[in-house]
């Protein structure tokens, strides 16, 4: 109102002569300025490949089943298999769990869900033939992850693997109730449509010498896992069977119990497999582990199922001696005791010299499978017989790479499949085609403290329903239904991902969110307040001074 | 000028009544006022009403509570032992009451005149109200009529038509039978 | 054609809304205002009163709602009383300075506590300094035409009006009245042409922040045009006499140009007090009578003219500001001041909360004034156990147990 020096200059009412908030230009009183920027969530960080959950949780929302898809085969092409037997670490992150008192995101179950929903969907042909031809050695989830990269960057893959079936572990060593054949077998078949060529009983060493590969491929990936015994220090140990050959055996329908009180050495996964499944065949299981539950390498969701099929756990508990006594096995334990933490963080057993000695019919050892680096040559091998390896498995012979069980001993499928996928994006690079590979998440984590919880749905968290079967071999639990997902990802904060849920828009003090089937900052008008930043509830949002966007 | 009192009880249309003697007195060309004593009303508790008819020609008026009305009309014999309605009441005034009894019955001192009707079968008869709460206010309108000759009939009905919102006709016929029944005694 | 029919006040002023052709209404009903709540929602639903009738959950609602409907150009009308007028009140002040000609009826009752809904000038007056203009209706023809004629006015200098009404004294009594032909209130009262449009294609931001710098001009065109609103009322209701039948002025005498004592009242009272002025002159007693209609603007200039030279003025007060005086009092004595031939002012507290002020008591308060030499400021008329006179000043509490029956 400038120029006003006479009252009789002056309107009737307070009225500005042309609107304020076009004329009067408010972002220039700004020193931050909000940006909607993609930060990696927790679940994200914590997933071993990354996969970008809340973009694809988003597409699942708009009920975008293929963009959902696409986004997650970018990291792991298995959600069947992985939405079935991940520890899903992702969800030990999830802020929701972490800012509130609720249960994380049920986010493996979401990519159950997701995996079932699209087990039909074929693979894309590549496009563009590269003409290059690369061998990959083992038909597990490393080199199923490796065949599926390679093959959709254009070239032409053969896999080899000893077995008559393809699958290695997903078939051969995680049991039927876990995950069924049928979904490996869909996987491979899709892996074929794809133009994925299988050669089957091919062992490495004996039917195939890695030179003759590498001289016939472009490259080699050898992804030939970990299935050898590892000796257990237990006096005796000729008497035990090894689990993962017991696992092996029940999935063909080869095995047979040995009587009716079996024990299984052991607390990691494998361990767990073998009890439930003599448990299922009819066995009366008992764990011995030498540290407690605490300790206990395997995922809780295994143990409680363990324990609901009436396994039986004996904490602290280390077997020293096995005797043949009749046809019954006599175990000798010692008491152990927990002493300092090691250097896993784990407290260490420690003796206590108590022994007592129990009887079984069978006794399974499942204290860790080593990997056979024989057909390898020593020039890629360290001092210990370990590969010696990068980041992305290439050992010091540019065309050959390793991964999986071989490269880090026993580990979990998805460990595998990054595994896989690293190689393939390492030798598409090496054979020239180093751009077409998606940036890796920022190393910028959503925090607990950034989200707002405030505005979101509070509801129980969805988990697989337990399927109501007779038969203790049929897949143990149901997937999710439609209505569940979509009720679960509505609990999802989005973190670090914009999912358009227009808190920000509503919340804006001067309208300078603008929406665009998103949202938009104008910044001719954006004060710099940060409400919209503090509203968002995942967070998808920071405040950068004005001085870094000018000097930019 | 006339002033008239109505006393009655919550729901038996001591307000309406008003009103509608009002709207009688109006139609035949006289200034008039109708106004209730407005308190916080519930159904059976004592209401006052009050109106003012000027003499012809007269517009001339008062805003204040009628304490010595000409004539009362009672919608319910026992407020003549609770609420005291004869206070104030002009000599030679009539109390119109609704009650089976004959005038002399109420033991109403002899300077007032009494007119008794039995407002209340009349109303029940046709159905006014309901049977436990009858409106027999157009029923003791006809008898005021009949006993004071303020308002013609004629103009009674027709502020009947007026100011009664439901069942004109049976209203209509309620008054002219307590016009007809009604008792009239001259004690003055 | 005009009409005559037998109304109460309360819709004698749903009936001047209509004839005002009121295009948008919107109040909460509350006792006794409610009759005109449901006359106009009845008048609306029906389709003869061409309007909008917007419900709301509260009196400040109500009058957030008819100044949106203003400010885009519609005539707003609502109507209130008591408590709802006073939840009214930050609303109120938004109409004036957003400058909108809103008409309010408001039917005057005793604020609570004690719950009261009998007449009492308290809540209306309690807004005298809003910037509202206020005329205060004595019978019912008026709490119809004063909605009209506050119109007229209040279109022409953009300032919103209320319309005081007593409760029950006027709201719930029937008497007759003129209910106008709806031509000549058109031709009387033209279509209302808002000082600014609204027009979403050019935004302009209303009764935004002022600061410091401008503030102060745009308060003085409201005192301006407020001031302009006595002559405009005048001439207002010069015009309606002359279309509609019946003169209207800021002020009414009544047997004053000889009169030695004056009695001063504004609302209903004031019938009684006119009846009692001409009981006073056939005992002859040279008794007058003022009634003030327009409180806002207060037409000062007329008021020294009708009271200069008078042996004594006795102004009745239905209200009361305590820690002063009677609220008319106040104000006739704040025209007089100064001037030299102004009259005693004596000021009388009556009727509060509804108690009924008779044509006795205009009679007591004659009696009082001609035996009483020093013009009090608040001379209080019926409280039990008290003679006329003024508040106590040896009055100390003493705690009594609470009454059974209040009533």
């Amino acid at each position: 109102m400038s120029g006003l020096d006479h009252v009789d200059n002056y309107p009737e009412i307070p009225v500005s002569l042309a609107a304020t908030s076009t004329v009067l230009k408010t972002g220039a009183w700004r020193s931050v300025r909000p940006v909607i920027r993609i930060r990696t969530a927790p679940c994200s960080a914590y997933c071993p490949a990354g996969i970008s959950i809340p973009e694809y949780f988003d597409h699942l929302k708009e009920e975008k089943l293929d963009e959902a898809h696409s986004v997650f085969m970018e990291r792991n092409p298995f959600p069947r298999i992985t939405g079935r037997v991940c520890p899903h670490l992702c969800e030990q992150g999830c802020n929701l769990a972490v800012a509130t008192d609720e249960k994380p995101l049920s986010i493996r179950s979401i990519e159950r869900w997701l995996g079932d929903q699209t087990a039909d969907l074929p693979h894309p042909y590549p496009t563009e033939e590269t003409g290059k031809q690369v061998a990959v050695v083992g038909a597990g989830p490393a080199g199923m992850a490796a065949a599926y990269y390679l093959r959709r960057s254009g070239h032409k893959v053969t896999v080899f693997d000893r077995r008559e079936s393809a699958g290695g572990i997903l078939r051969y060593g995680i049991p039927e109730y876990r995950l069924p054949t049928a979904v490996v077998e869909n996987e491979i078949e899709k892996l074929e449509d794809m133009g994925v060529e299988f050669r089957m009983r091919l062992a490495l060493g004996t039917d195939l010498k890695l030179e003759d590969l590498e001289a016939a491929y472009a490259a080699v990936f050898v992804a030939t896992g970990a299935t050898g015994q590892r000796s257990t220090g237990i006096e005796g140990e000729s008497l035990l069977e090894p689990g993962l050959a017991f696992l092996e055996a029940a999935n063909r329908n080869l095995a047979s119990l040995p009587g009716e009180r079996c024990a299984v050495i052991g607390g990691g996964n494998t361990a767990m497999d073998v009890a439930r499944m003599l448990q299922r065949m009819g066995a009366k299981v008992t764990v011995l582990y030498r540290r407690t539950l605490a300790e206990m390498p395997a995922i809780e969701e295994e143990y409680e199922r363990a324990l609901e099929d009436g396994v039986d756990f004996n904490w602290l508990t280390q077997p020293r001696k096995v005797t043949k006594l009749g046809d019954k096995l006599l175990v000798t334990v010692e008491q152990m005791r927990l002493g300092t933490p090691d250097e896993s963080g784990r407290r260490r057993p420690e003796p206590t010299g108590i022994t007592r000695e129990l009887r079984f019919d069978g006794v399974f050892s499942a204290t860790g499978e080593k990997a056979d680096t024989a057909p390898f040559p020593d020039r890629l091998r360290d001092s210990h017989g370990w590969l010696d390896l990068d980041g992305d498995g290439a050992t010091k012979d540019p065309l050959v790479y390793a991964g999986g069980d071989l490269a880090t001993g026993p580990a979990t499928v998805i460990e595998a499949v990054v595994a896989g996928r690293n190689a393939a994006r390492a030798i598409d690079a090496e054979l020239g085609y180093a751009d077409r590979w998606p940036a890796e998440p920022p190393a910028d984590t959503v925090s607990p403290a950034e989200v707002n919880v405030t505005y979101m749905p509070h509801h129980d968290r969805a988990e697989d329903p337990p399927a109501v079967t007779a038969d203790p071999f049929a897949e143990e639990t149901n997937t999710l239904t439609a209505a569940d997902v979509l009720g679960e990802i509505d609990r999802c904060l989005s973190c670090g991902y914009c999912n358009t849920c227009g808190t920000c828009f509503v919340f804006c003090p001067d309208g300078a969110i603008l929406w665009d089937n998103g949202p938009r900052i104008d910044h001719e008008f954006c004060k710099g307040c940060g409400i919209c930043v503090n509203e968002c509830p995942g967070h998808a949002m920071v405040l950068v001074n004005e001085r870094e966007v000018s000097h930019a | 000028m006339i002033e008239l009192r109505i006393h009655g009880r919550g729901g038996q249309g001591a307000v309406v009544a008003s009103k509608t003697l009002a709207q009688a007195a109006f139609l035949a060309g006289r200034y008039v006022q109708s106004y209730p004593d407005y308190g916080v009303e519930r159904r059976g508790a004592p209401v006052v009403a009050f109106a003012r008819i000027a003499e012809p020609g007269d517009d001339l008026f008062v805003r204040q509570d009628i304490r010595e009305p000409h004539h009362l009309l009672i919608l319910d014999a026992t407020l003549l032992d609770s609420a005291n309605p004869i206070a104030g009441l002009q000599p030679g005034g009539w109390v119109v009451v609704n009650t089976s009894d004959p005038p002399s019955a109420l033991g109403i001192v002899p300077r007032f005149r009494v007119a008794t009707v039995n407002a209340t079968e009349i109303a029940q008869r046709h159905g006014l109200g309901s049977a436990a709460q009858p409106v027999v206010n157009t029923a003791i309108l006809g008898a005021f009529v009949k006993a004071t000759g303020i308002v013609s009939m004629e103009d009674l009905l027709a502020a009947i038509d007026h100011e009664v919102p439901v069942k004109a006709e049976e209203n209509r016929l309620a008054a002219s039978e307590a016009y007809e029944q009604v008792l009239l005694e001259v004690s003055v | 054609m005009p009409e005559r029919l037998l109304l109460t006040g309360n819709h004698a002023a749903a009936y001047g809304a209509m004839l005002a052709r009121s295009e948008v209404i919107s109040a909460y009903p509350i006792t006794p205002q409610t009759m005109i709540v449901e006359l106009l929602s009845e008048l609306t639903a029906s389709g003869r009163l061409d309007a909008k009738f917007i419900t709301v959950e509260s009196e400040h609602s109500a009058m957030a709602a008819c100044v949106g409907a203003s400010a885009a150009g519609a005539r707003a009308y609502t109507a209130t009383s008591g408590q709802g007028l006073a939840l009214m009140h930050e609303m109120l002040h938004w109409a004036v300075g957003a400058r909108l000609p809103i008409v309010l009826t408001n039917v005057s009752r005793a604020m609570a506590p004690g719950w009261s809904i009998w007449s009492d000038q308290s809540d209306i007056l309690s807004q005298r300094d809003v910037g509202w203009m206020m005329l205060f209706a004595e019978s019912v023809q008026e709490a119809q035409d004063f909605i009209i004629w506050m119109y007229r006015v209040a279109e022409q200098v953009f300032l919103p009006g209320m319309v005081g009404m007593d409760a029950f004294i006027l709201s719930h009594t029937a008497e007759p009245l003129i209910v106008h032909d709806q031509e000549a209130v058109d031709e009387y009262l033209p279509g209302f042409q808002p000082l600014y449009d609204l027009d979403p294609e050019q935004p302009r931001a209303y009764g935004g922040l002022v600061n410091r710098d401008h503030y102060f001009e745009l308060r003085y065109k409201v005192y301006e045009n407020m001031e302009r609103a006595g002559q405009l009322l005048i001439d207002a209701g010069e015009e309606f006499g002359e279309v509609l039948g019946h003169k209207y002025t800021p002020l009414e005498g009544f047997m004053l140009d000889d009169a030695d004592y004056v009695l001063v009242s504004a609302g209903a009272m004031t019938s009684n007090v006119r009846q009692a002025v001409r009981d006073l002159r056939e005992k002859g007693i040279k008794a007058g009578l003022l009634r003030v209609i327009a409180f806002r603007p207060f037409p000062v200039k007329q008021i020294r003219q009708k009271l200069g030279g008078r042996k004594k003025v006795a102004v009745l007060d239905r209200n009361m500001s305590a820690g002063h005086s009677g609220i008319f009092a106040e104000e006739i004595r704040s025209a007089l001041l100064g001037r030299p031939d102004a009259p005693p002012v004596y000021g009388y507290v009556v009727g509060i909360g509804g108690r009924d002020v008779r044509v006795e008591t205009a009679h007591e308060v004659m009696n009082d004034l001609l035996v009483r030499d020093e013009p009090e400021m608040s001379l209080f008329v019926g409280v039990k156990g008290l003679p006329i006179g003024p508040l106590r000043s040896d009055y100390e509490i003493r705690p009594l147990e609470p009454l059974e029956v209040m009533r």
